[in-house]
């Protein structure tokens, strides 16, 4: 008995109900379609359009990832994460049961790549590792009582590469197989989708470059490659050659999609390449083709917009992360925030287009939740934090995350999940959608949204309950570009917004323009276009807020103020056919008691710190509609 | 008959041989409780952790950049954290605090458990275990329909004989919905709607209505209504196959734990 107490000392240091059916605007094939037409528009033809609004999250992690299993996350299996997201019941490394209100569509459980479940196989003496060069040193560490230096190859594996020995590509393999299997296992074609995927984690000088690499399929195709890591190359041009590789050699399709740009210190949207030369034409190609999307919000900060960017925009500075990069090696510098922020990098991306022929930062928006403890949780009164430190407790608004090596755990925010408007519930028909980008994220509520971009509509096509038809008959939907304008036109948009089912009203729905002028110079302009009330926009152009119902007391708030349902017809004002353009549409709840609240009401914290925020207004971002002249 | 080699016992068996041929590897050396040895690595490993840069290199060279003033700092500093952690441990400091006890739990249970992943499963023991825990194969009641949406209750009954003449006004979350969960149309509609849909009395392919909602007013056509049932054995065969693993290895565990709680006497003195 004794010598196991010391044994787990030692180790110390190692440190159903789907909505199938949800936006359904009519079935593909829907015979008696007809019946809904009454002679005063166009009858909808094929209806071969995604119906369904798929929520998932893209980006999780289990103990399968060394600085999980490192930060107290020992048990909790790639299995378990899709248990959970189905709708099972888990226990929590705090002891507490813990169930999502509602099961999520589709999972991708994104480990990360370097040592792939190699610290919990190597602490429960998995024979693969016996003879593995790292794991004989990770012995000798744990014999001179040096555990904690396990932890440190793994730092080392993503920003020293060459430091740590990584494991050999046939056991990378064996385990992967593994992960692709449990996939496989768990996908359920029509109820639940399992998309096998990892994390690439490079980070070069400490600067976040991550990216989460998905899969189209499963065994057959994934399981014939190693993951490629970031022992094999830090560099994203070298990821995106090895998807390439791997789609020739399988005839599998794979995408990347990387996110925290905010604690990259520049490098995420940058001038050059790590190498050093300027974005050419290749690199902007090849990043468009294998990122067709970016992570924009997740629990380590917010990354649509900043607000020294866009200081004119009073919504930017949500959720702001931007005191370092991911090592904290390094602080932030102004110069590079335009190089980190989403809406910049749509801006950035119009400057190449127009410079290049060929646009390296054309991506759609996606949010989804980095969760280290296997539990995919986005909701304010229901949220278990990234690591297994950070579920709820009475101390963690007063700790530090990663036993204090990084930033506060009050900063961490419920954020956030990925919609997909798909076909059906298929590992197919969810890929699709986030290749040709019809998708958008949210920072954790279930907010829909409908985008449709056209040269044709009608202020009255918004009204009609066939909005939808008419969306993709005379339009395009998000993430996709507008096609050549007839002479003189301005675009015009159909937008449609409903509050989460069982969750917060809406405030207001916006549509962001970023636009390049003549000289060059990049510009962005916030509309408001949709809105609760009978509010009007004052002098300076403001819309006023919708004001707020919270009781942070009680942790409490009320659909009394706000909108079920926003919608509205939009013509730009300032189109110029000769500029690029893009367009996106951000959302906007009610202000809602933040995670922070519903942690002092439950345990009865007397005297949380005053700069500790305790409201939040979640909000939804669709991906872009793009206009090249 | 399953071969020797893939009983669970067998593979739990090893696994145990293996974590006390561990134990013993990583038993501490014997150094006597109340010396605290000062060395080198043990410096190195002290700045590493202070700093939380953990480059030994970087820790080494700090030390040797050391002044003696410094260093003698730094020894302050080791020997008050070595024996404030130690004093601690004696009191029982380590296993009073809630969250460390949690921590040393979850390494425990990690550390006394094993997985057992690749026993072969007979037809009979998946159809057993189907049998036995039907209640897991239950699938939620679906509705597929369509709908026209007025805002207010004239409307909706001026347009309420046969097929609606008109097409209504918009509603946000669609007209159609396929196979849709009955909580999910609870969620959407209001859960006076969702029953209304579910109630037998309520016909497939005629239009119905006005019902009432918590947005307004809807003539509805239902097109299919599949109550909550029981998915068959060959539908979730596979699924099945995985849940039985799950819980054999749930039970694994649980016979770990068991057999650590059972090294105690355990006396109720509630």
């Amino acid at each position: 008995m004794r010598h196991l107490i010391v044994l787990a000392l030692f180790l110390s240091v190692i440190g159903l109900g789907h909505a199938d059916g949800i936006g359904s605007d009519g079935a593909p094939g829907d015979s008696d379609a007809s019946e809904f037409g009454n002679g005063d528009y166009s009858p909808a033809t094929g209806r071969d359009y995604p119906t369904r609004l798929l929520w998932g999250d893209t980006h999780l992690h289990s103990r399968n990832s060394a600085d999980a299993y490192s930060l107290g996350n020992m048990n909790l299996s790639p299995a378990d994460a899709y248990r959970f997201a189905r709708g099972q019941v888990l226990t929590a490394h705090n002891g507490q049961k813990v169930k999502l209100r509602r099961p999520l569509d589709f999972l991708v459980v994104s480990d990360h790549a370097e040592y792939l479940g190699g610290n919990y196989r190597f602490a429960v003496n998995d024979p693969l590792l016996k003879d593995i060069e790292i794991a004989k040193r990770w012995r000798e560490y744990i014999a001179n009582g040096e555990g904690f230096k396990v932890v440190v190859s793994f730092v080392d594996s993503v920003t020293n590469p060459q430091r740590t020995p990584p494991f050999p590509k046939p056991l990378q393999r064996t385990i992967w197989q593994e992960a692709v299997q449990t996939a496989d296992d768990y996908n359920n074609p029509g109820t639940f989708t399992a998309l096998p995927g990892y994390e690439w984690t490079s980070m070069i000088n400490g600067n976040n470059l991550h990216r989460v690499v998905i899969f189209k399929q499963g065994m057959g195709y994934a399981d014939k490659i190693a993951p490629f890591t970031a022992q094999d190359s830090t560099d994203p041009q070298a990821l995106w050659k090895a998807l390439e590789d791997y789609e020739q050699r399988t005839g599998g399709a794979v995408l990347a999609i990387a996110h925290n740009g905010n604690l990259s210190n520049g490098m995420m949207f940058p001038e050059r390449t790590v190498d050093g030369k300027k974005l050419g034409k290749t690199y902007a190609q090849m990043r468009t083709r294998w990122e067709p999307l970016y992570e924009v919000s997740q629990v380590k900060g917010d990354g649509e917009a900043h607000p020294k960017l866009s200081p004119e925009d009073e919504f930017a500075d949500y959720e702001t992360w931007d005191k370092d990069n991911i090592g904290r090696s390094a602080a932030k510098q102004d110069w590079m925030l335009k190089h980190e922020y989403a809406r910049s990098a749509l801006k950035l991306g119009l400057q190449h287009q127009a410079k290049l022929g060929a646009n390296p930062f054309k991506f759609g928006m996606i949010a989804s939740t980095d969760g280290h403890n296997t539990f995919s949780t986005t909701e304010e009164d229901n949220f278990f934090g990234k690591f297994p430190e950070s579920e709820p407790s009475a101390t963690r608004m007063t700790t530090e995350m990663a036993q204090g090596a990084l930033w506060q755990n009050w900063r961490i925010v419920a954020s956030g999940y990925a919609a997909v408007w798909a076909r059906e519930n298929t590992r197919a028909a969810i890929f699709d959608a986030m290749q040709r980008r019809e998708v958008y994220g949210t920072t954790g509520s279930r907010i829909m949204v409908r985008l449709f971009a056209g040269w044709d509509f009608q202020p009255s096509d918004i009204d009609r309950p066939n909005y939808v038809d008419i969306g993709y008959e005379k339009g395009v939907p998000m993430g996709s570009d507008l096609p050549a304008p007839p002479r003189g036109s301005v675009p015009k948009f159909l937008v449609v917004a409903a509050k989460d089912p069982i969750g917060a009203n809406l405030d207001r729905v916006q549509i962001i323009k970023g636009w390049r002028e003549k000289d060059g110079g990049l510009k962005e302009k916030v509309y408001d276009v949709a809105w609760s009330g009978t509010r009007q926009p004052g002098k300076d152009g403001k819309l006023p807020p919708v004001g707020s119902t919270v009781n942070v007391t009680n942790a409490s708030y009320s659909n009394t103020i706000g909108a079920a349902q926003l919608a509205t017809y939009w013509q730009d004002p300032d189109f110029d056919p000769k500029q690029h353009a893009f367009y996106y549409v951000r959302v906007l709840e009610i202000p809602k008691p933040r995670w922070t609240a519903y942690d002092v009401k439950y345990f009865r914290i007397k005297d949380a710190a005053k700069d500790i925020p305790m409201t939040v207004q979640d909000r939804a971002y669709s991906s872009p509609i793009w206009y090249t002249p | 008959m399953v071969p020797w080699y893939r009983q669970p016992l067998v593979h739990f068996c090893i696994f145990g041989a293996l974590f006390y041929a561990a134990v013993e590897l990583l038993r501490p050396p014997p150094d006597a409780d109340d010396t605290i040895r000062l060395t080198r690595a043990g410096l190195i490993t002290f700045i590493e952790r202070r700093s939380q840069i953990f480059q030994p290199l970087f820790a080494a060279a700090k030390l040797d950049a050391m002044s003696a003033d410094e260093l003698a700092a730094l020894k302050a500093e080791y020997i008050e954290e070595e024996a404030m952690f130690r004093a601690a441990t004696q009191l029982g400091l380590d296993i009073q605090d809630y969250v460390i006890r949690r921590r040393m739990v979850q390494k425990m249970d990690y550390a006394a458990t094993g997985e057992t992943t690749d026993l072969a499963l007979s037809e009979e023991a998946l159809k057993a275990y189907y049998t036995a825990n039907q209640s897991r194969y239950r699938t939620p009641a679906r509705l597929s329909f369509k709908h026209v949406f007025f805002s207010t209750i004239e409307d909706a009954e001026l347009n309420a004989f046969g097929t609606p003449s008109s097409v209504g006004e918009r509603f946000a979350y669609g007209t159609t919905f396929d196979n849709i969960a009955q909580q999910d149309v609870a969620d959407i509609f209001g859960a006076d709607f969702s029953a209304a849909l579910m109630a037998p009395s309520a016909a497939l392919g005629r239009w119905l209505g006005p019902i009432a909602s918590r947005s307004g007013f809807h003539l509805v056509k239902l097109r299919q209504r599949t109550p909550a049932t029981t998915a068959d054995f060959a539908a979730v065969r596979q699924q099945v196959e995985i849940d039985i693993r799950y819980d054999q290895n749930q039970a694994a565990r649980a016979e770990a734990i068991a057999d650590i709680i059972a090294a105690f006497n355990v006396r109720d003195e509630f």
